[in-house]
């Protein structure tokens, strides 16, 4: 927690949100000499993207507000094109306090602060008219689109709201999705099974080089293995691969460290994604990052969906050899792509998953989805 | 609006050299700053000047319907202080630019590039977007030989601005040209295939290795087979000339038999080596 606050040089809180409990927190937490009482959002809204500085700025600069939008939207990948796990994506704020070279938030966020939404009840209430109206479906619910589900839950603890929330709807499920070890501030609350706690994971090598500012290897294995023991369900998604000239002993190395400290049972999925960007990213990486990453310097080639990705042959064979190195230690792993496109299921699988019984329970798509869906940020 | 002498007025904002003023019409200046007619002489007849004070983005607009990068960007560093920020920003809208860090650095960056290099991107037309990767360079001064190159090549718009990226980032990589700039025996085609295939020598290789297997192959004669690039993926493209439906078939059953031999044997064309 320590480290959180220092990341932090200046926090605003706006006038709309001091009374709420988020900004409670926030003053018995943070040291009043950084925070500040405003109006006004503290920076407008920048024309196109951020610039390498103003990006690297939001990063150290936090934004307490209220929301009036919808916080709901479909996930980003689905759309034409594509092929993902559709589900809904519930945002409760704006920029991650880690910085990977990858992220995608960086051809995406025109907000020059890192920004809370202190009106969780407010996400809740909305949530709440779906529910109701669907509870007897089976819903996924993620928060981790455009900040880390839990890398600033220590601040906010917006995660107790949450699977206190998801009680009531014992078909819907909640996905927690991060980079962090933040796990310990909701594992005491009760909840019936149906929130699941997902890893981004890479191999230590590429966290060390890519994934700056985020939980180690071991330190995201052993949060995992709290909420495990909380009977919290855990997914690990190993995305993006990275290429490198030792990619695959690395990968293998983290798939054997997956079978070795747990079991199919206790990860019921594990996906995977190659390394993908919008082409427009590539400029604001190389500012930032230098040509030393591997990401910046990786050979990427335009795809069918308009991102930046590796040779289709190459994406196969990574996919392919993390697979078969799970399935060689037991085949009861589960092991799907995500994020990637129909060429790429159909060269690996043989199958489209949105054409196959089998996978349906994660790749169906969602009934009444036009009815909930209002946003009209796109990431992707 | 107001009438002057050339003589009243500053030549200060003096930012293109690309246009001429037609001589039959009085020069135009804002605030006593000449617009345009740079290279008229106080003391010719023509020293007539009409001079506005305010709404500098709608005169500039009236005398240049366009304005390249380049020339926005000259105008800018002869202006200094003179331009307000939001001068900027609104001549930037009048040319339907959008103000922002990205932009404004490469405004700030264009001037510092060697004049043949602004010349080609007032030429070329090029947009503030292709030339982002200028803006990871911290020292101009060391990839000056590299711009001057690309300035004066034969190579197409999209040709020159895909080397600029990919030799910028080589030599982000070490900080050297060594490797990079083209060769005195060199085709500026052959410079870009040769920077291309450091940029992206795994792909290269790649490509070529399957190219190589595709050529050994025993095609029919008149059937042009070739392993082509499309984006992400890679793969066999075939285009036959057939003079009747007997050559047809013909051409036909001899793309049959590799089908045959490459169904029996598929590490011959579909793996890589």
């Amino acid at each position: 927690m320590d480290q959180l606050l220092k990341s932090f040089t200046k926090v605003y809180i706006s006038k709309d949100a001091v009374t709420s409990d988020a900004a409670r927190r926030f003053f018995d937490l943070i040291p009043h000499e950084k925070i500040a009482i405003v109006s006004e959002r503290p920076y407008p809204e920048v024309q196109g993207s951020l610039s390498a500085s103003e990006y690297d700025r939001s990063k150290r600069e936090l934004f307490l507000t209220h929301y009036q939008g919808q916080f709901f939207k479909k996930c980003p990948g689905f759309k034409p094109g594509l092929v993902c796990c559709n589900y809904f994506v519930l945002n409760l704020g704006l920029q991650c306090n880690m910085n990977c070279s990858y992220c995608y938030l960086q051809s995406y966020l025109n907000t020059p602060v890192t920004t809370i939404y202190s009106n969780i009840n407010d996400a809740l209430s909305q949530l709440e008219l779906i529910a109701q109206k669907f509870s007897a479906e089976s819903y996924r619910v993620g928060t981790g689109e455009t900040v880390d589900s839990l890398s600033l839950d220590e601040l906010t603890l917006y995660s107790r709201h949450l699977i206190s929330f998801f009680n009531r709807y014992p078909k819907w499920e909640l996905e927690l999705k991060t980079k962090s070890k933040s796990v310990d501030q909701f594992l005491d609350v009760d909840h019936v099974g149906n929130t699941v706690i997902s890893w981004s994971i890479n191999p230590e090598h590429i966290i060390s080089r890519e994934e700056h500012g985020t939980a180690s290897l071991s330190e995201r294995f052993s949060a995992a293995q709290k909420c495990l023991n909380k009977n919290f369900k855990v997914n690990f998604h190993i995305d993006p691969l990275i290429w490198h000239p030792e990619w695959q002993d690395n990968y293998f190395e983290l798939v054997d460290q997956i079978t070795r400290r747990f079991s199919p049972q206790d990860i019921p999925h594990i996906s995977l994604g190659a390394l993908r960007f919008q082409p427009e990213q590539r400029h604001i990486m190389r500012e930032r990052f230098g040509m030393k990453s591997y990401v910046t310097r990786a050979e990427v080639h335009l795809s069918s969906d308009g991102k930046l990705r590796y040779d289709l042959r190459l994406r196969n064979e990574m996919f392919t050899a993390i697979i078969n190195r799970f399935k060689s230690q037991n085949s009861a792993w589960n092991v799907i792509m995500c994020m990637e496109t129909p060429e790429t299921w159909l060269a690996h699988q043989g199958i489209n998953p949105r054409s196959n019984e089998s996978m349906n329970p994660l790749f169906r798509p969602l009934k009444g989805e036009q009815k909930v869906s209002h946003h009209t940020h796109n990431p992707s | 609006m107001d009438f002057c002498l050339i003589s009243q007025c500053t030549k200060h904002l003096e930012f293109t050299k690309f246009r001429k003023w037609p001589k039959k019409l009085p020069a135009i200046a804002w605030k006593k700053h000449l617009l345009c007619a740079f290279d008229r002489q106080e003391q010719q007849a023509e020293g007539q000047v009409v001079t506005f004070e305010d709404d500098l983005p709608e005169l500039l607009k009236s005398i240049y319907p366009e304005l390249s990068l380049t020339e926005l960007a000259l105008l800018f560093k002869k202006a200094g202080d003179l331009f307000s920020e939001v001068t900027k920003t609104d001549v930037l809208k009048t040319y339907g630019l959008k103000a922002n860090q990205d932009l404004n650095s490469v405004l700030e960056i264009l001037p510092r590039t060697p004049n043949e290099f602004q010349d080609f991107v007032h030429h070329k037309k090029l947009a503030a977007r292709e030339l982002s990767p200028l803006r990871a360079v911290f020292n101009l001064a060391e990839i000056k030989d590299l711009l001057i190159s690309i300035a004066l090549s034969t190579l197409s718009k999209s040709q020159a601005v895909s080397l600029l990226e990919m030799a910028i980032e080589l030599y982000l990589v070490d900080r050297s040209l060594t490797k990079l700039l083209k060769n005195d025996n060199e085709s500026s085609h052959t410079w870009l295939a040769r920077i291309s295939a450091l940029r992206m020598p795994l792909t290269k290789k790649s490509d070529q290795d399957f190219a190589l297997k595709t050529s050994a192959l025993n095609w029919p004669s008149h059937v042009k087979a070739e392993w082509i690039r499309s984006g992400d993926q890679s793969g066999l493209q075939i285009s036959l000339f057939a003079t009747s439906q007997a050559d047809f078939k013909k051409k036909l059953l001899g793309i049959n038999k590799i089908n045959d031999e490459l169904t029996m044997t598929p590490e011959k064309l579909w793996t890589n080596s």
